[in-house]
């Protein structure tokens, strides 16, 4: 059990060994790919000792004191069920996210080190338990994603990375404020960063109606920029649309879901009547997520906009079902969170693909790829029902039991937001329809298909863990389930 | 001989030995002086630790000087400085054109007065001590005397600081009226004895504009920019981190810890340092975001950190003087490293302007890595230091409830972001030009930047030495 205790330690800060080795010299893919295998397996060894029971388990802890008397900061990690969905996550889209990069990209090492400090803050945010350090190791990811798309990016990368990069920066501010907030709204005897004693103060003595109206706008003000809830959506579409595929796998597909998850570690339990006072707001910007946002995707040409608007969209479901509060709505958010995650990680993945292949983003430039790609088309149509949310892949059971939790609570709502799925499968069907059906686009005559297994193992992976949810989707909701029922029951 | 112990008494030992030995040895190479002294600092750092008390209890010195653990704190951190600014000196000589040994000798001096003023506790002193900065920062700004600009930057210094200066003693004349002396224990006593009037009121707030030139905070900020620019680099990383740092621990004596601190003058100090603050923020953070050239650049961005660190101030209390302090070291360590690979790089690009820094991670991957961890870190960014240094701040405020004070800082924060991204855009994502060939770098340099950029990552999640070395300045 020892070992255990240290595995969560080992797979935050494997990445970085891994960054030095790689600016010490180190073949730089191979390095990459083997970190990430490794920490895939170390994450499913932690998921298949994970202990039925709620709270956290394999729990190190080492002082790091910010401010004497002030602030008592540990660095905490240890998971509980939704930590390790989240985490199994991370771990899947990164294997994908370096696999998926080209063999020989510019500037390899520069390029690896930053896929690699994502993938760190990302898992580093999902392990841990201090509040400080779920705060810190998010913004790891900012600047190499800055880098990333600036340096290899596509069209438009200059004002994309800024914009986004400042979107964010500003979002985590406003996040920081919420964060003091909540601090200083607990009890003096009870001030801690650690979430665990957080849960032992707040279950005894609530915050008061004042201070959880003053909390929950900021918190869900700064996570909601993070998730690019509508109106703060504007850096996404654009970001994902410049970024190389590791980039927009990453960020689309697991650091996006840090709003999500900040929000169901301190927002829903800690905030409910925080959450009523705004409910109605919330679900009209959730509405504009799912239907205004849906609208502006169908209208889109290019074929990276469309996927970066359409993630964009479906942050509005998982909205509801946070939204909602209920148990079966938050495990639908909670399974949507990780099913969209890898959806989106293959569209992107296979979107960068297509762009490859045929040297265009322009939707209507493409066509008939179906014939020369079969591969691609398969796996590319199977990314795209799952994100339509089609029964038997992971986003379905996602949408139907937040469809489920939020009908009872807020039923005009869910009637709206129902609709939003015939939205994307307007603009999935006629998208898959340009690309691989359809006359032959200019390019397609010199296309090549992926290379069996070789060059479509990575996009295989993320389909073989969307069809494990979708058609068994009992053992992610068995493994998130007792922390869900810690949440509902707070 | 106890004396002796004083470490400014040992600073202007070396520095007066060093002149004498340039004097009658006039063949010795600077670059040997520069050792020298950088050697004879260490020595008094080590120093610093010895913690006999230089005066007898009760001797009349008592009021003038005072060797406590803040004192102790900012004299450590003026000798750090001062021995970067003598390698960076050392290092870029080349750049000065005549009296090159007297240029590495004159930081010390400067020094001493820093020093003498983290331990002034008299007006007297603090008069005397923060003039022998101000001149010797005189001449060091206007040393490179065949450029316009660095002499331009000399008369601009010299005029603002000598008007500075000018209202600093007004104030002071003003305090003896109203007080009879000029030790600011006996100021506070008056405060908490007497009825407030409003020579009190007067005389702080005439000492608060002579301190506002030094630390260059809004509106008395105008010289920065310009004599940033025009000042040879390693002069402006002095003045950047040490001549901000002295402003500071002056402040703190006089407005926080305390002289004017009294329950019935807090209100009024609060919302002047807080107005002060939330200007220099906004100023220093907006003015920047346009500016092409990384001194001046800094000089502005300058500006805005002198804004974080007031909003500590403005608290007037222990916490906010900690995160003071705390930011302080931060601060220092981000901006050092960023002067030193200016300075480094100045004469190799030849200029300090952002363009020539296009693709500076193709040439010399450490040294962009450097200046970007710099950077990001003085835009507070986690997990770098820089961040703690904001959070406490943040924090302080937010414990005294000036939640619009909080917001302009979080809109500093965030339109700064803007400017140092810029200059890492420059360095990563954009391809030389002109000149492609790699830059060398020695060993000890390479150490030097690798180790300060290791110290503001492993500061960033990791504060206990910090945390230690600021909550022992307070705790008597």
């Amino acid at each position: 059990m020892t070992f255990l205790t240290y595995l969560p330690l080992l797979i935050v800060f494997l990445p970085v060994l891994a960054c030095l080795a790689i600016a010490s010299g180190s073949p730089a893919r191979q390095t990459a790919l083997a970190t990430v295998l490794i920490n895939l397996a170390a994450v499913v060894g932690l998921g298949f000792f994970l202990p039925q029971e709620s709270g956290y388990h394999f729990v190190s802890s080492f002082p790091c004191i910010a401010l004497p008397d002030f602030f008592t900061i540990n660095l905490t990690l240890g998971v509980d069920g939704l930590s390790m969905a989240m985490v199994l996550l991370t771990a899947v889209v990164s294997v994908a996210a370096v696999a998926v990069s080209p063999i020989r990209v510019r500037r390899e090492k520069e390029f690896y080190i930053c896929v690699l400090l994502i993938s760190c803050g990302a898992l580093g945010a999902f392990l841990s338990i201090d509040l400080f350090f779920l705060y810190i190791f998010h913004e790891v990811a900012l600047i190499p994603t800055f880098l990333l798309i600036g340096i290899w990016g596509g069209q438009d990368r200059k004002f994309a990375a800024t914009q986004m990069t400042i979107y964010l920066a500003a979002g985590s501010l406003v996040l920081l404020a919420g964060v003091l907030a909540f601090y200083f709204a607990l009890p003096e005897y009870g001030r801690s960063m650690d979430l665990r004693e957080i849960q032992q103060v707040l279950s005894t003595t609530p915050f008061s109606l004042a201070s959880q109206k003053f909390i929950y706008p900021l918190l869900l003000g700064g996570f909601g920029i993070l998730i690019s809830l509508f109106p703060f959506h504007h850096w996404a579409p654009a970001g994902y649309a410049a970024s190389p595929a590791a980039a927009a796998m990453l960020h689309a597909g697991v650091l996006k879901k840090f709003g999500f998850y900040g929000l169901l570690r301190l927002a829903v339990p800690y905030l409910p009547e925080g959450a009523e006072t705004y409910s109605t707001l919330l679900l009209v910007l959730l509405l504009a997520n799912v239907l205004y946002i849906g609208l502006v995707t169908v209208a889109q040409k290019e074929l990276n906009m469309m996927l970066g608007f359409s993630s964009v969209m479906h942050m509005g479901y998982i909205f509801l079902g946070l939204a909602s509060g209920t148990p079966i709505g938050l495990t639908g958010a909670v399974v949507l969170m990780v099913s969209h995650g890898l959806s989106a990680a293959l569209l992107f993945g296979l979107a960068s693909v297509i762009r490859e292949k045929t040297g265009t983003t322009l939707l209507k430039e493409m066509g008939g790829l179906a014939s020369k790609a079969p591969l691609l088309a398969f796996l590319f149509i199977l990314g795209a029902l799952a994100s339509m949310g089609t029964p038997g892949l992971g986003n379905f059971a996602g949408e139907l039991l937040i469809f489920f939790g939020a009908w009872k609570v807020h039923s005009w709502a869910t009637f709206f937001a129902v609709w939003g799925i015939v939205i994307s499968a307007v603009y999935y069907l006629r998208a898959v329809r340009s690309i691989f059906f359809g006359e032959n686009g200019k390019f397609a005559a010199e296309i090549s298909d992926l290379q069996g297994l070789k060059e479509a193992w990575p996009y295989v992976l993320l389909a073989l863990f969307l069809l494990a949810i979708g058609l068994y989707p009992a053992w992610l909701i068995k493994m998130i389930e007792p922390s869900i029922q810690v949440i509902v029951n707070l | 001989m106890n004396l002796l112990i004083m470490p400014e008494i040992q600073m202007l030992v070396l520095a007066i030995g060093l002149l004498m030995y340039e004097a009658f040895v006039p063949s010795v190479s600077p670059r040997k002086i520069a050792y020298a002294a950088m050697a004879g600092v260490v020595l008094v750092f080590a120093g610093t630790w010895c913690t006999v008390p230089p005066f007898p209890v009760d001797s009349p010195w008592q009021a003038l000087y005072s060797g406590d653990a803040l004192a102790v704190f900012f004299k450590r951190l003026f000798l750090v400085t001062v021995f970067f600014v003598l390698w960076m000196s050392s290092e870029s000589i080349e750049e000065i054109p005549l009296g090159r040994s007297e240029f590495l000798i004159l930081p010390l001096f400067t020094t001493t007065g820093m020093m003498l003023l983290a331990s002034a506790v008299n007006f007297m002193t603090i008069f005397v001590a923060l003039e022998l900065v101000t001149i010797s920062f005189y001449v060091l700004v206007a040393y490179q005397r065949n450029k316009a600009a660095s002499l331009e930057a000399g008369t601009k210094y010299l005029i603002v600081g000598a008007l500075s200066t000018g209202f600093l003693v007004y104030g002071i004349a003003f305090l003896y009226g109203a007080v009879g002396s000029t030790s600011l224990s006996d100021l506070a006593l008056a405060l908490a004895n007497g009825p407030l009037h409003a020579g009190f009121l007067f005389a702080a707030l005439l000492i608060l504009v002579g301190l506002g030139f030094k630390m260059a905070a809004v509106p008395f900020h105008v010289w920065a920019p310009d004599v940033y620019h025009g000042a040879p680099t390693p002069v402006t990383a002095f003045l950047a981190v040490g001549s901000k740092a002295a402003g500071f621990v002056i402040l703190i004596r006089v407005f926080a810890l305390d002289g004017f601190k009294n329950e019935s003058m807090i209100p009024y100090i609060a919302s002047a340092l807080g107005l002060m603050a939330a200007l220099s923020i906004l100023l220093g953070n907006l003015a920047a975001l346009p500016q092409r050239n990384l001194k001046r650049l800094l000089g502005y961005s300058s500006i805005s950190h002198a804004g974080f660190l007031l909003m500590g101030v403005s608290c007037l209390s222990e916490r906010g003087i900690q995160a003071v302090l705390l930011y302080l070291l931060v601060y220092s360590l981000s901006s050092l490293l960023a002067f030193y690979v200016i300075n480094k790089l100045g004469p190799i690009l030849g200029g300090d302007d952002l363009p020539l820094y296009a693709g500076l991670s193709r040439r010399s991957p450490v040294l962009a890595f450097s200046l970007m961890v710099a950077f990001v870190s003085m835009a507070g960014i986690p997990p770098l230091a820089g961040f703690i240094g904001k959070l406490g701040v943040f924090a302080a405020v937010w414990e005294k409830g000036n939640y619009g004070l909080l917001l302009v800082g979080v809109i500093g924060a965030a339109s700064g972001l803007y400017y140092y991204l810029k200059i890492v855009r420059e360095m990563y994502w954009h391809e030389p030009s002109g000149q492609t060939e790699p830059i060398v770098l020695g060993w000890a340099s390479k150490s030097l930047v690798l180790t300060l950029s290791a110290a503001l990552v492993v500061f960033g999640v990791w504060q206990i030495p910090l945390a230690r070395a600021v909550a022992d300045v307070l705790a008597r």
